[in-house]
Formats: structure tokens, sequence, C-alpha cells
């Protein structure tokens, strides 16, 4: 037993030391692992909300789920024995990744936001975080209308102690200003994102990449180009913003392909064994958007990929490589569509690569 | 303009000294530092008139305890009547832009008075005594904390400069203390380049050492190695072997950084000196040199940055980007040169700061072509640099996590595959981007279920003769999804090895996870692990060695009835030598299969 325990204290002290990503990961399913070896619950719950955080925050959300779940029930079984609040306010990092899962039917989600919803309320907070989290999923699943509901209901309530931090509200805010087609109203709305009177760990690196095509459409040209390095180096190295790194590659593709070529290189071999289907898909566009327009504009260009990349063999063959990837996130938001019983994504990125390409 | 008038905001000054010391300052102590800078700037002033000046600062403590008294002298410009008047209204002026300028860069006057307000924080009177430069008569100015002041024209004439007298108050003659005073005044004004001298208990000697030509010119340390590393020890608290001198391209930042001789946490805290205008400003200063620089500690002194309010830190603006950016480049690039010039001195370092210099690498290809001989990995070889496992000309494979690692080591050395552990941060990263910066190479990801590329396949005659076990035995652990696959490895002495492909890996993961969830997630688990079935990768596999002696004799030999119970407990076995977590019916088919073994050995089988 004293065996496991230094192991165990081991694995996770070197895991405490790392920065959210694959090596950390790694570190933490070791001591999940032992702490299940050993029978040790207690261990196999520290090292799980450690997974939960780093999969949600360092881009592994199946990791989170799964590790989440079998919290959840650990906790169910014996309440006393778990400290409650960090269990409770995790849940909304895990049930924000879900929807991203086509194969996780409508009617599944549904019931995890009322199971939420019954557990926030034994908790003894409002229903605000409920219907913040209503709003989220809802802009997740391409529901823009019900969104728009859930976001009014949720301004009716006061904030509480299960509330997101006020930069990482703001941001989503921006984002549905920006999904309905209100670009100024979302740039003024991120100011102070922008200026950083509103921060936090994922504000403003999850806000900056969407807000560079909108300011390049407006006209604001100089300060999108000034903001995407200083975006750029805010994200690279955390796998959990895929998307985002998607859209700094869109972006560029309108505005100075050839910079975006590097971008491609180095997180397209990331991305392609990336859990979350739906970022996945909005780089694979991006990638495609990318590639269309300098096969358009007939611009020489060298792809490097590594070998262990899944597009190695298609690296010279930039056509064939624009077409696999199009295909691909076509098939995943072919997926989303009939799951949320929409063509919003289908649209989306057809209208996406007409913008970019 | 009958009806209008002016009036000004009266400052309330017990409160405003105890926004000073409580919010502003981090320490009391700074009242030296304030003092000492009010005396630079009054001395640089005087030399900006008079070139050939020789500026000097004299410290005196007199009396023990709660009498204790301090004087602060110095030689520089001095302050006129006006000037006297004028600074006590300046701290008001300049305080009413948002506080930045508070105690930035302000005019001598502004700065002035605030610093000598800090003194309140350790004194309730002060008394300053005062001749300009330029001319006009001897001043003495006496202030309380409450911002009443008297001015006094002396009779007599002194010498230019300014002397400051501070009494001690109840509570703080821990500041007067000689230990404490010489500490600090050397503590911040190392770097200044005129004698500090300090008398108490009747002695008198200079604080500050005659200021090294190579800290103002860094370019010349490498002359004098010794002692700049003596001078090293003396000012950071550390025995270094190393350094690399720094400057940014407009010469008005520089100093030395030393490379720190033992290996730091990647989230240590990272604690260079640094000077602005020769007067030490931080001792924490964590921004003004790249993340990756966590191997160097470092003496810094600038005169193009601007301190925050406290005078203890730096703001975070473009200014500072780029000297960090500077900064940053001439470490490299000293980093780079090593590679082509001292070889030795480059693999010492990097042995010590592997991370940093992996990391550093991960993000730059030249700097990564430049070092990528030095760099420490951990393979089936060995712990050796990567320069060495190039020169084994072997395929390189490599990990991408450390589980992988583990599974496969064993495997892996005994048919003397060259694997190397990427599992740990960076280095998978690097091993893949590797044929980026070697082209030609022959570098492989290697997942658990390659191993059986080194695995020989049976013949034609030993297929047929294993078929029907074979099918048995696949058959047995069909519920598990596990397939078993039988080939001949090394070592001998295994008799199985397990693998679990990611998909599977994953899957395995979901149904553990899914066993103990509640019922909104179980049927997520479900939905999410759905999607990974019926894909052959989701599969995992068992290695079964026929090569084995006792795995030969269960495929080979008579059929028996006992084969599946033989079977579940290799993969049982395979699954605790693999480390793997088992699920609940996995460990009920432990139980089972060690009480048929106890049940066979008791009793021998029915026709044998």
């Amino acid at each position: 037993m004293d065996h496991f325990e230094t192991e165990f204290e081991d694995l996770m002290t070197e895991a405490y030391g790392l920065p959210n990503g694959a090596a950390k990961m790694a570190l933490l399913e070791r001591a999940a692992e032992l702490a299940d070896l050993a029978g040790n619950i207690e261990a196999g719950y520290e090292a799980r909300e450690e997974i939960v955080e780093v999969g949600s925050f360092g881009g592994f959300p199946l990791k989170a789920i799964v590790a989440y779940s079998w919290q959840l029930g650990q906790y169910d079984r014996n309440p006393e024995a778990f400290d409650d609040h960090t269990l409770h306010w995790n849940y909304k990092w895990v049930i924000d990744d879900v929807p991203s899962f086509p194969d996780v039917p409508t009617q599944q989600i549904e019931s995890l936001l009322e199971d939420l919803r019954r557990r926030y309320q034994e908790y003894g907070v409002s229903d605000r975080t409920y219907w913040y989290y209503r709003f989220r999923i809802s802009m997740y699943m391409g529901d823009l209308e019900k969104a728009g509901e859930y976001l009014s209901e949720f301004r009716k309530l006061k904030r509480d102690s299960m509330s997101d931090c006020s930069a990482c509200e703001l941001d989503e805010q921006v984002r549905y200003l920006l999904l309905t087609g209100q670009d100024e109203a979302a740039i003024k709305k991120a100011q102070p994102i922008v200026k950083g009177r509103q921060r936090c760990a994922h504000v403003p690196h999850a806000t900056l990449p969407f807000l560079l095509l909108p300011l390049h459409r407006l006209g604001r040209t100089e300060e999108a180009e000034e903001l995407q390095p200083k975006s750029y180096k805010l994200i690279r190295d955390n796998l959990t913003f895929v998307h985002e790194f998607g859209e700094h590659i869109g972006y560029l593709s309108i505005v100075d392909p050839q910079k975006a070529l590097p971008l491609l290189e180095r997180h397209l071999p990331q991305v392609e064994g990336h859990e979350d289907p739906l970022s996945r898909m909005m780089f694979y566009w991006n990638a495609a958007a990318l590639l269309q327009k300098l096969i358009r504009t007939e611009e020489a260009f060298v792809l490097n990929l590594p070998p262990s990349s899944r597009f190695y063999a298609l690296a010279d063959n930039h056509d064939e490589l624009r077409q696999k990837l199009e295909e691909e996130a076509f098939t995943t938001a072919q997926a989303l569509d009939t799951r949320n019983a929409n063509t919003y994504y289908t649209q989306y990125g057809k209208e996406l690569l007409k913008e970019r390409g | 303009m009958p009806d209008s008038q002016e009036y000004r905001f009266q400052v309330n000054l017990s409160g405003m000294i105890d926004i000073l010391s409580n919010h502003l300052y981090s320490s009391p102590r700074v009242f030296l530092r304030e003092l000492l800078q009010n005396a630079t700037d009054a001395i640089t002033a005087r030399i900006d008139l008079d070139p050939s000046h020789r500026g000097e600062v004299f410290v005196e403590l007199a009396g023990q305890g709660a009498d204790a008294t301090l004087l602060m002298q110095d030689n520089g410009i001095g302050l006129t009547e006006e000037d006297v008047h004028e600074f006590l209204a300046m701290i008001g002026h300049s305080s009413k832009r948002n506080g930045t300028e508070l105690l930035g860069e302000t005019s001598f006057i502004g700065r002035f008075g605030i610093g000598l307000l800090s003194c309140f924080m350790v004194s309730d009177e002060i008394v300053m005594l005062t001749q300009s430069a330029s001319g006009g008569p001897s001043i003495e100015w006496r202030g309380k904390p409450d911002g009443t002041y008297t001015i006094r024209k002396l009779e007599t004439s002194l010498t230019p400069g300014t002397k400051v007298y501070l009494r001690c108050k109840p509570e703080t003659d821990f500041y007067f203390e000689a230990e404490t005073v010489e500490l600090d005044l050397l503590h911040y004004g190392a770097l200044l380049p005129y004698p500090i001298r300090l008398s108490a208990q009747g002695s008198e000697h200079r604080i500050n050492p005659e200021v090294p030509d190579w800290i103002v010119r860094p370019d010349l340390a490498r002359g004098s190695r010794d002692e700049v590393l003596r001078f090293g020890e003396n000012m950071l608290g550390e025995r270094f072997r190393d350094f690399i001198p720094l400057r940014t391209s407009t010469g008005r930042t520089g100093g030395i950084a030393y490379i720190l001789p033992h290996a730091v946490n990647l989230n240590a805290k990272r604690s260079h000196k640094v000077y602005l205008k020769r007067m030490l400003i931080s001792e924490q200063a964590d921004n003004i040199l790249p993340e990756w620089a966590f191997f160097v500690k470092c003496l810094i002194w600038t005169d193009e940055l601007q301190p925050t309010a406290s005078r203890e830190h730096f703001y975070e603006n473009e200014q500072l980007e780029r000297v960090r950016g500077e900064l940053g480049e001439a470490i490299r690039d000293e980093l780079i040169q090593m590679s082509e010039q001292d070889q030795t001195r480059l693999r010492r370092i990097v042995e010590l700061h592997a991370l940093s210099m992996k990391n550093l690498a991960a993000e730059d290809d030249e700097f990564y072509r430049m070092i990528h001989r030095w760099l420490p990995f951990e393979s089936t070889y060995g712990h050796k640099s990567l320069g060495e496992l190039i020169d084994e000309k072997q395929t390189l494979y490599y990990t991408p996590t450390l589980d992988h690692y583990r599974q496969l080591r064993h495997v892996a050395s005994a048919q003397s595959m060259l694997v190397v552990n990427g599992g740990y941060i960076y280095e998978a990263e690097l091993l893949e981007s590797l044929t980026r910066i070697l082209p030609g190479i022959d570098v492989r990801r290697l997942l658990p279920e390659d191993v059986s590329l080194a695995f020989t396949d049976l013949n034609a005659e030993e297929r047929s003769l294993t078929l029907q076990a074979a099918r048995a035995a696949d058959l047995a652990l069909q519920r598990f999804r596990c397939r078993i696959l039988l080939k001949r490895f090394k070592p001998e002495e295994l008799p199985a090895l397990f693998t679990l492909p990611e998909e599977a890996a994953t899957l395995r993961s979901i149904e553990r996870a899914s066993e103990e969830s509640p019922q909104a997630f179980a049927s997520i688990l479900g939905s999410l692990g759905g999607s990974l079935q019926g894909d052959a990768s989701s599969y995992s596999l068992l290695y079964l060695n026929l090569s084995n002696p006792v795995v030969e004799r269960m495929f080979t030999g008579q059929s028996t009835s006992r084969l599946s119970t033989l079977i579940e407990m290799l993969y049982a076995n395979a699954l605790m030598m693999g480390h793997y977590p088992m699920s609940r019916s996995e460990l009920a088919l432990l139980n089972k299969g060690i009480l048929s073994l106890i049940d066979w050995s008791i009793e021998p089988e029915k026709g044998e």
C-alpha cells in the first residue's frame, strides 16, 4: 500500500508541475489506473478531478466526460466523502462538451441538462446557470432562436456561486452576436475583453480569434492585423483551441494565405487525432478554405507534413487533400445536423468555404 | 469672475502615507531605496551640469533602539527655496494622472517629494538641510506626517547637496539597525557608479563595490570570467559556473544571464535582479525574459523600461515586449554559437536544463537544428542524446505516450528495436518534426499494435497444427473484445503480451466508467462507446508466444477442455503484467481461474 501511495503521489506531483496537455494527461491517467488497481477510490477520484480539468482545458473532452461520469457515480454512492462544490462546478465543463459528439442523441443531452438543473437546485443555487448552459448548448446545436430565448431567461437572474466568471459570460454573449451576424455589436461588446479589463484563464484566448474576420469585414483591417499575432500567441500551445486555430487559418486565408501555411503544418497533425469532432470539423473547413484559396489564385506553395500524419500521402497533392478535408468535415456536419434536426452546420460549412476559400 | 472660485482638494497626508505603506510598497524598508533614489537623482542632475563632478552618498546611524537616527547625505544638485515649496505641491500634481506617473518618470522635484514622503513610514519627523548648487541660501525643512511643515533660511552656507535626518518611530527600530541598513543599501545600490559610505558605531566603510566595466559593457564580461562568476555569487547567492552576456540593440538594457547550476521546475518562479537607472527595482522580475529562459538567473540593468507605481516591477507594454524578445535572442544566439564552437559547454547546459531546451526547440526549427544532437532522450538503448541515437543508424521508433513506452520497452529491447520514449513533454512533438530538420532520417511512430512488426509469423505447418486451439482460444476471449494472435517473439520467457490500440483503450475506459456512473451519464457513455464498436481497432490484442514452452504445449499438444480457462488466465495475467486496471468481470475471471488451477493440481483430470 505504501508503495502505491508513493508512486501515486509522485505521479500527481509530476503532473501538477506540467501545463495542461498530453504529457500531463498521460501521467494523470496512469495515476488513476494505479488507484483503480489498488482499489483506492479516494485517490482515483483525486486523479480524475484533475483529468476532468486537463481534459476540459487541454483538448481531451472525451476523457473529461468519461472521468467525470465515474466521479459522479462515486459521489452519488457516498456524497459525504467528496467536495461537492468542485464536483458541481465541473459539471458545467463536461456538459458543455457533450453536444460536440454527434453520437449523443438530443434526448440524452436534454436529460443531462435536467440532471444538472436538479442537482443544482438540490445544491441550493438558482436556475441561472441552467439557463446559461441551455443558451450555450442551443448555440452549439445550431438553434439560435432558442439560444436567444434562453439568454433572456438567464439575464433575469442574479449571479451565484455556480455562475461562470463574468469574462466567460461576456465571451459567450459576444459569440451569440457573431453567430447572429451582428459584427459591429459583437466587436463593441467585446471591448472590455480586447482591452484586457475582463479576463480569465480562457478569455481573451477564446474570444480574440473570432474577432479577426469581423474586424476585417468592418474595414478595421489594421486592428485585425495587429490582433492576429497577439491572439495566436495566447493559444498556439493549447490543444483546446482547435476551432480557434481554424479561425486564424481562415482569416489569414483571406488576408495573407502564405502566412497560414505554417499554422496548417503545425496543427493539422495535432488536430487529426483530436477527440472533439466539432472542433475538428471547424478546423478542416478552414484548412480546406486555405488550400482552395491557394489553388484558386495559383500561388506556388509546399506543405510539409510529418510521416505520422494521416494526410502525409496527400501533402503534395493539394487538391486531393482539400477534397478529403472538406469531405470529412461535411460528414461530421451531416451527423451533427441529423442529430440536431436542422441543416445548420452543413450550411455553415458552405458559407465558410465561400467566404474564406 | 465674481462667482467662480477655484479650490484645491485637501490631500490628507497621513491617509496618503497609510496608502503608501500598506498598499503600494511591499515593505516599509523601501524608504531607504527612496532616499537613495533621491540622492542618485540629485547627483545625476548635478553631473549633467558639471560632468567632472564626482558623486558620493554618506549614511550615518546614531543612537540605539528607540533613539536611533539616520542621516543620508548626498553631494548632488540640492534644492532652492522654490524647489522645496514646490515638491509637495508636485505630488498632488503628478498623482492627478491616474497614478501611473505617481512614482514613475516624472520630474526630479515631483519624485523627490514622494520619496521623502515614504520616510514617514519609519519616522515621525523629517528634517532636511539642503543647499542648491546654483546658489541661494541654505534651507532647513521640517515636515510632520500631518502635512504641516516649516521652512527656515540658514545663516551659514552649506556645501551643495542635501542631508535628510530621520528619527525612528516606535516599532520601526529594526529599520535603523546597522546590519539592516547596510544590507539594504547594498541591495538597492550595488550598481551605483559612486561610493555609498556607511558610518555606524564609530566605524565607517564603503558599502558598494566599484562597479565593474563589464556590467556596463557586457561584451567585455567574457574576458573576466572569474570575476563575473564571483560577482554573480555575491549578488544572487548561488555559485554559478557559466554565464551569457546580454545586451539589447539600443544598448539601453544589458546584463549577465547566469546559467543556473541545478535543474528547475517548469512552473518555478523566476527571480531576476533588475536595476533601473542603476537602482534595484526588483529581485522577482519574472516578465523581463521569455518564458523558456528559466534556466538562467539574471542581473539586468535598464534605462528604457517604465516602472509600476510601486517601482517594484515593470509595466507590461510594447517596450518590455521588445526588450524581452531581444534578451531572449541574446541567449539563443549564444547557445547556437556554442553548438558550433564549444560543444562540451553546450552539452553541460543542455543536460542540466533539458526541459526548457526542448520547449525552445519545439517552438523554433532553427534552434532545434542547432541543438538537436545534445537533447537527451530515454530509449531502449538507454538514456542517450539524440545525436548518439541518430548515430546508431537504425530506424528510430518513438512512442507518442509514456504508457505506450512502458508497454513496449521490454519487448522492444528483447528484439533490439530502437524505441525512444516520446511520452514526456515536448518529446513526441520534437521526434515527429525531426524529419523536418533532418530530411531523410527514418523516424516512425510506434503504437502498441505495431510491435508485431518485429514478431515472426508462424510457418504453414505451425499454422495448421495450432489452428484448432487458436480458434478455441479466440472464442474464449471474444466477450472481452480481445483477439488472440499466435507469433514467435523474444524474450521466450514472455508467454503473452497484451496490447491495447488507442480506440480499444478508450472503449475500455468508457466501459469501466460506465459500470460506476449514474443513469444520465451511463447512457451518454453508451452512445459514445457505441460509435467506436464494430471497428476492428476497437479490439485489444493478446499476442501469444509460440516460442514459450508452456504456450507451445497449450497449442500443439493434445487438445484439452482446460484450454479456455488457461487462455483466460493468460489474458488476466497479461493484463496484470501490463498494469491495466481490470473490470469487474475480468476480476471474476481471475478468481474462477485460480480456483480451477488449485482444483486441478489436487486431482488429475479424468482420462490422464
